[in-house]
């Protein structure tokens, strides 16, 4: 497999330098700093020290954590995932190509440098753009959904859908280094105000059930069987 | 003008009790999971209310958004300068009526959602949280908040005198005499030095003595020393249920006293999921030090007795199907999953599993004391639908069910929705199979 890793080149095909570039990478840095330090921030204020149990334990918190990070995760174990399979499988490829987008943008913004590996990475970005695309008509056709929806819930879809452009933009070198530069201060600062913080609270989040239901000895479980429509009992003893 | 001045004082107290308690009760446990909820709504298909009542209402994610919106709002910054944008709102005397309904008229807090959540996030604790908020405001409905006050003054929920637990022994034990012939009988009230303190719930003195009688038969098999308690015999702890973490606790102290002043051993619970709950995993945190004593529950009794072969017992006397319910806070939230299976294959013939089970189980609707809100009983029984499709799948005759609070739902259902099952608990199969010696 052909890995492309060269200096960041714009549309002209010129190399980016210059004033002009090196504040739009001071901004970038001010911007990725502001997400890092808020998101911290925020996980440490809901985190507030953390909950001690006194409660004698059951089982091991660790395998607990370890299990709700992995097993769970499948659609064999959860009903979201295996009731809602088109759902799941867009929400795996958009998350994809959203983290390959994010590592190019730093990449190129910060570091003015480009790595890929043409095909492949094109490639993921596109489908990332068309699961990104996919998911937010489903938020604004589905009533439910877009009952409980809040402007931040399209917001977060739009510059999420909007990364992948610029990323897949960047991949066949049709973005401007000042373009993908604004964006991304405009991304970062956007990212740890609204649900964009899910991508470290997901963490925090799995970690703290994992723990708790693996101290209780709930975690890991066995024998569960997910809920379809019209299924029988899958397991006699006599 | 007096009064109004009084009562604009009192609502702002309230209120500033309601922000303060949201804050303390988000910090370290539900603050990560309101953060990490995305608002997919997937999770419709996996809340038996939902499933029972399809509205955006009855969503777990939107019951969450209601209580996530308080949080956002003081503690957030676009919550702060712009609410519109995530959905944010003021803590107001309105504001906090219309959670009412949703954290308690519309969720059990089963904890299902918090399982399979598509991201992983505790939308029961977040509920709890909300509970816990409205607490602090003096909201809980009437009825469940009566229940905490009848425990909390009189030692248990249904206000059973001491006089009336001691006679209701004595007939139980005369009952007991008659149908075992291993002369007499006793189920000891506030008898001191013995192993352990027997935990029943409140509704077996009164109306389901059989459960009571079954625990006691075994006990005698099994030569225990065991006692009841005539001032504090209640194990269920509707703290749990109305979020009220300070009522909880003295609930919990209560009981940890009287087995202190009886000197006994270890305190073994009876059949009751939310108490397991409440005493074996919320208890020592309300506290916040371990207890001095043990507690376990009593299907763990009755498995060590099985597997040392203290008790014996003849299947081919329980030869109808049975199928186990699995009680939400025994199960999910207790970890105490596979005692009452392996107690249940050695005592009954047929024993089938519901689909889903165990951790994956789905709630039968009574939970979260939503028996005690009569003014949801409708939407209880609806949101029971789940369970009973669960129940007629498996072809069942028996439904064993390891906690009084379902029991009562699941006879509620049987009778509504014409299920031609009865409700038995595990304590009352194993006496059933029992070979007396």
């Amino acid at each position: 497999m052909h890995v492309e890793s060269r200096a960041f080149r714009n549309r002209t095909g010129a190399y980016s330098r210059g004033i002009g570039c090196q504040m739009n990478r001071l901004l970038v840095l001010a911007s990725l700093l502001w997400t890092g330090i808020s998101l911290f921030t925020q996980l440490i204020s809901a985190w507030g020290g953390g909950r001690k149990t006194s409660a004698v334990r059951s089982g091991d918190p660790w395998r607990g954590v370890v299990y709700n990070f992995t097993s769970t995760m499948l659609p064999s174990r959860k009903e979201t995932a295996s009731h809602n399979p088109g759902n799941f499988v867009a929400g795996v490829i958009m998350h994809v190509g959203a983290c390959l987008s994010i590592l190019q943008i730093v990449l190129v913004s910060l570091l003015n440098h480009h790595f890929s590996i043409p095909i492949l990475f094109p490639a993921i970005l596109l489908a990332g753009m068309t699961a990104s695309a996919y998911l937010l008509l489903h938020r604004i056709r589905k009533t439910d959904l877009a009952a409980i929806s809040v402007p931040d819930d399209y917001i977060a879809s739009v510059m999420t859908l909007l990364l992948m452009c610029v990323a897949f933009l960047n991949e066949i070198n049709s973005i401007s280094h000042s373009q993908l530069t604004a964006f991304a201060i405009l991304f970062f600062i956007y990212f740890p105000l609204g649900k964009l913080r899910h991508s470290v609270f997901f963490f925090a989040a799995r970690y703290d059930l994992g723990k708790r239901l693996g101290y209780r000895g709930t975690y890991p479980t066995r024998g569960q069987s997910l809920s379809q429509h019209g299924d029988r009992s899958d397991e006699r003893h006599s | 003008m007096n009064a109004t001045l009084e009562s604009n004082n009192h609502r702002s107290d309230r209120v500033k009790r309601a922000i303060q308690v949201l804050s303390e009760s988000m910090r370290g446990l539900a603050a990560f999971h309101v953060n990490a909820c995305v608002r997919c709504g997937l999770c419709g298909d996996i809340c038996h209310v939902h499933q029972a009542e399809p509205v955006p209402e009855n969503l777990p994610g939107a019951k969450m958004s209601k209580v996530a919106a308080f949080y956002r709002r003081y503690h957030t910054l676009l919550g702060r300068v712009a609410p519109f944008l995530v959905g944010a709102r003021d803590i107001t005397e309105s504001s906090l009526e219309e959670l009412v309904e949703h954290v308690y008229g519309r969720c059990t807090a089963c904890g299902r959602c918090s399982l399979h959540c598509s991201v992983g996030a505790d939308i029961a604790s977040v509920i709890k949280a909300g509970r816990n908020m409205l607490v602090a405001a003096g909201l809980v409905p009437p009825n469940l908040q009566a229940v905490v006050d009848n425990q909390l003054t009189t030692g248990n929920q249904m206000r059973i005198t001491d006089q009336e637990i001691k006679d209701t022994a004595n007939w139980i034990a005369g009952d007991l005499e008659m149908e075992m012939g291993l002369g007499q009988i006793e189920i000891p009230v506030d008898r001191q030095d013995v192993d352990f303190l027997y935990l029943v719930n409140p509704r077996e003195i009164k109306f389901f003595p059989l459960s009571l009688m079954s625990a006691a038969g075994i006990f005698r098999v099994a030569g225990a020393s065991w006692t009841m308690s005539s001032q504090f015999c209640d194990v269920t702890n509707y703290g749990l249920f109305s979020g009220d973490n300070q009522a909880a606790f003295q609930i919990t102290q209560n009981v940890l006293d009287e087995a202190e002043r009886l000197r006994v051993k270890r305190i073994i619970l009876s059949e009751c999921g939310h108490g397991f709950r409440s005493f074996r995993w919320e208890g020592p945190d309300w506290r916040g030090s371990p207890y001095p004593i043990e507690v376990r529950s009593v299907l763990e009794l009755l498995l060590e007795y099985l597997e040392k072969g203290t008790v014996k017992v003849d299947p081919t006397r329980n030869p109808e199907r049975v199928t186990l319910h699995d009680p939400c806070n025994l199960v999910r939230w207790g970890g105490l999953i596979e005692p009452q299976r392996e107690i249940l294959k050695r005592c009954v013939m047929e024993f089938v599993e519901m689909t889903p089970n165990r951790a994956s189980n789905f709630c039968c609707g009574g939970g979260g004391g939503m028996l005690s809100m009569s003014e949801y009983g409708d939407r209880r029984t609806l949101s029971g639908k789940r369970k009973a499709d669960q129940i007629r799948d498996t072809g069942a005759k028996i439904v064993a069910t390891p906690c009084h609070n379902c029991a009562d739902q699941l006879l509620d259902l049987t009778k509504k929705m014409k299920l031609g099952v009865s409700i038995q608990s595990v304590t009352e199969l194993v006496y059933n199979a029992m070979v007396v010696p």
